[in-house]
This record gives structure tokens, C-alpha cells and sequence, in this order.
């Protein structure tokens, strides 16, 4: 704000600026992790940064690469759940109104500015079980007894492209023919689309 | 739930097997790719040639039936086929990164999926062009069942006005013309395994 004068005579004029878009909000996003997710959306994220209250918190996922000052027709919005003044949660909405795009990520306090600082989400297409596939030597025949097998479940999308990211939930079971008995398995996400299954078969 | 393409898998071991034929990238699995790119050629090569028209009589009914029989088996295998090309693909890809792919292996995996997709293009014209023909057979057979049940019945009928009915043609004789009545059912028989032959392969296989 700003007023003054001259020679003991005030000028009676008074001027104002709102820097808040500039300067932002008292509160601030910095990460979110995961930063990436499926187009389906109901992926739980955790959104960090300052100055987060318990209060109406809105999450806002604008497509593209660049924050904006009010949520656009762009922008879907959920709500936050506060965690600590350092931390928010939420589940990313559905994108598929805009297909596997970019997205930004700003968030805004009891009907306050949008911060200025904002992070990036990835959306990709859903992995798609019956597009994905598993080969490795522990799907064939004539393996070796008493020695750890593996095999590699490739995950892919509904386009048949390999994904490129983890975290998606494979349940495997690996049953004994005979009396069904089930034979333990580790399954590791490697990050990339790809799971390796391992297990061991102790007797022939 | 639903299932990884291809799922459930079905796996087999051996105290005989050596250790690293469960390694990733063990003799195991050289085998199964070598054995999988050398079964695909195969099968690509015999179904293109036994799908093809061209040069063939295919009026000939037992000649539209074996051309139906690649076509079809295209259409009912896609997608094993896929999902065993996609398989091989990343498998390659696999032991490419750990530095012992064989380029030859690659461009002959893609070599088999361009094909593939040639063979599937083919498979839905030859069928188009077939569809009439196997229509007209399908109509055909179907007279030809119902003519063979009226064959039949007149048969039937007619078999009990032959002389062995009568007594007055003795055991011998009897004996001696049923021998014929066996001979004459024995086509019958065949005729029914024809016509089922035909029936089951024109898709109406109850009819007979």
C-alpha cells in the first residue's frame, strides 16, 4: 500500500497493489510423491511442502506444463487431506477426459490463491492385465529342483505398450500340480514396467 | 481379477536338470527361443500355403474344407500367436541387454510378426472369398442329409419285403442274402461319416 505528500500537505490519495499472485500464498507445494499415475486416477499421492493448515484444502491438477492463477476447464480439483504443515494427501482424480498427459499440481487453502509453486504429474494409460505378458525360465519345462527359478511379468498398456513405471499390484501364485500345495514367491518391482517373480522348487 | 495374458502357466522341473537352466538367460531359455522362432516359421509358412485359393480347385469340396481349416485356424490362434511373438520380443530384448542377443534372432522375430500380420490379412480375404462357396456346400450338405434320411427310411421299408423275411427262402439262402443287407449298411455308414464330415465342417454338426 502506499500513500504520501508534500510540504505538510497530504496528497489524500492512496494506492494498493496485490502482490499475492506474485508473491504467493503463505503456503507452498514442493513435491508429490508419486509423481506419476494412472489415467483411471484413485492414486493415493502425498503432496509436501510449507505452511499447509487444517482447513478446506483443494488439490487442483491443471493438463499441461504451466501453473495457472485460477483453476481453468483444464483443472480438476479434490480435496486434501491435511496431514502435517508439511505434508497433504489425496487421490489423483480420473484424466481421462484428457487422455496420458502432463499435468500440474497446485493446491489452495480455505478458498485462497492457487500457490505459485506447483509440481508435475505424469498420467500414463492403465496397465491392462490382459495386454501384459510373463515368460523366463520359470514358465517352462525341464527347470532345475532346489534352485531358484525366476520368471518376468512385463506390464503393458492398453495399446500393448511396455510401461514404464512400477507400482503396479500382480498377485502370483504358484501351485503344486497334484495336492495344490503353494510354493512361496518373491515379486519384485523393478520400476521400469517390469516384475520379477521368483520362487523355488524343492523336490521333483 | 483378471489374468496376465496367457495365465495360468504351467512350469515342470528336474532333479536331472542343471542349475542354470533356471538362470534368465540359461540354456533353457536359449532353447525355448530358438525352438519358439523355429515353430512360428512354420506354422506362418504351412498355413499360408494351405490357406491360398490360387491354384486350387476349391469347387472341390474336401479341397474348400482343408483351405476353410488354415483359414480358420488363423482366425481361432491370433492370439497365442501374438502373445507368443510378443513373448519371443522380449525375450530377445532381454538378452540383448545383458549383451548376448543375436541380431539374426531379432530381425527374425520381426521378419515373423510382419508376416504374421501378412498371413491374418490373407485369412480375411480368403474367407470372404470363400463364404459363398461355403454357403452353397453348407445348403448342399444339408440336402444331402435330409436325402440321406429318406434313402433311409425307403431302405427300411424295403428291407422287409426281401426274401429273407420270407420263410419259404430257408436258413442258407437268408444267411447268404443278409451277408449283402451288411455290405449294403456298411455304405450307409460311410455315407454317414461323409456327410458328418462335411456337416461338422459347415459349422452344423447336429444336423447329422
Amino acid at each position: 500500500m502506499l500513500f504520501g505528500g508534500w510540504s505538510n500537505g497530504w496528497l489524500n490519495d492512496f494506492y494498493s497493489l496485490n502482490v499475492s499472485k506474485i508473491t504467493g500464498p503463505p503456503y507452498a507445494v514442493t513435491d508429490i510423491v508419486p509423481a506419476l499415475g494412472q489415467l483411471s486416477g484413485n492414486v493415493p499421492v502425498t503432496i509436501k511442502g510449507v505452511g499447509f493448515k487444517d482447513a478446506n484444502i483443494k488439490v487442483i491438477f491443471t493438463c499441461g506444463k504451466t501453473p495457472v492463477d485460477a483453476p481453468s476447464k483444464m483443472s480438476i480439483e479434490v480435496t486434501g487431506t491435511f496431514v502435517s504443515e508439511t505434508e497433504v494427501t489425496c487421490f489423483t482424480p480420473n484424466y481421462e477426459a484428457f487422455g496420458p498427459k502432463d499435468a500440474i499440481v497446485q493446491l489452495s487453502i480455505q478458498g485462497g490463491d492457487l500457490t505459485t509453486t506447483w509440481c508435475p504429474f505424469t498420467y500414463f494409460m492403465n496397465t491392462r492385465a490382459y495386454k501384459s505378458l510373463a515368460y523366463g525360465p520359470g514358465l517352462l519345462g525341464e527347470g532345475s529342483v532346489g534352485h531358484p527359478t525366476e520368471f518376468i511379468i512385463q506390464a503393458r498398456n492398453e495399446l500393448g505398450e511396455n510401461r514404464k513405471s512400477g507400482r503396479d499390484n500382480f498377485q502370483v501364485r504358484i501351485l503344486k500340480v497334484g495336492d495344490n500345495s503353494e510354493i512361496p514367491n518373491t515379486l519384485l518391482d523393478k520400476d521400469n514396467g517390469s516384475y520379477s517373480v521368483k520362487y523355488e522348487v524343492p523336490e521333483e | 481379477m483378471v489374468h496376465v495374458r496367457g495365465s495360468p502357466y504351467k512350469a515342470s522341473f528336474k532333479a536331472a536338470s542343471a542349475a542354470n537352466f533356471n538362470n534368465l538367460t540359461g540354456p533353457a531359455m536359449v532353447k525355448y527361443i530358438s525352438s519358439g522362432l523355429e515353430e512360428l516359421h512354420s506354422f506362418i509358412v504351412e498355413t499360408t500355403k494351405g490357406a491360398q485359393t490360387k491354384d486350387k480347385n476349391i469347387q472341390d469340396v474336401k479341397t474348400l474344407i482343408s483351405v476353410k481349416d488354415y483359414v480358420e485356424s488363423v482366425f481361432q490362434q491370433t492370439d497365442d500367436i501374438i502373445l507368443k511373438i510378443d513373448c519371443l520380443e522380449e525375450s530377445l530384448k532381454m538378452f540383448q541387454e545383458h549383451g548376448i542377443g543375436k541380431d539374426n534372432q531379432v530381425k527374425q522375430i520381426k521378419r515373423l510378426s510382419d508376416e504374421f500380420a501378412n498371413l491374418r490379412k490373407l485369412a480375411k480375404d480368403i474367407r470372404k472369398e470363400i463364404t459363398p462357396l461355403v454357403q452353397a456346400e453348407k445348403e448342399k450338405t444339408t440336402n444331402m442329409i435330409k436325402k440321406f434320411e429318406e434313402d433311409l427310411k425307403v431302405y427300411t421299408t424295403e428291407l422287409k419285403k426281401r426274401d429273407f423275411y420270407q420263410y419259404k427262402t430257408g436258413t442258407q439262402e437268408a444267411k447268404a442274402r443278409l451277408s449283402l443287407v451288411g455290405d449294403e449298411l456298411k455304405q450307409f455308414d460311410d455315407r454317414i461319416v461323409d456327410l458328418g464330415y462335411n456337416a461338422t465342417k459347415f459349422d452344423n454338426p447336429d444336423m447329422i
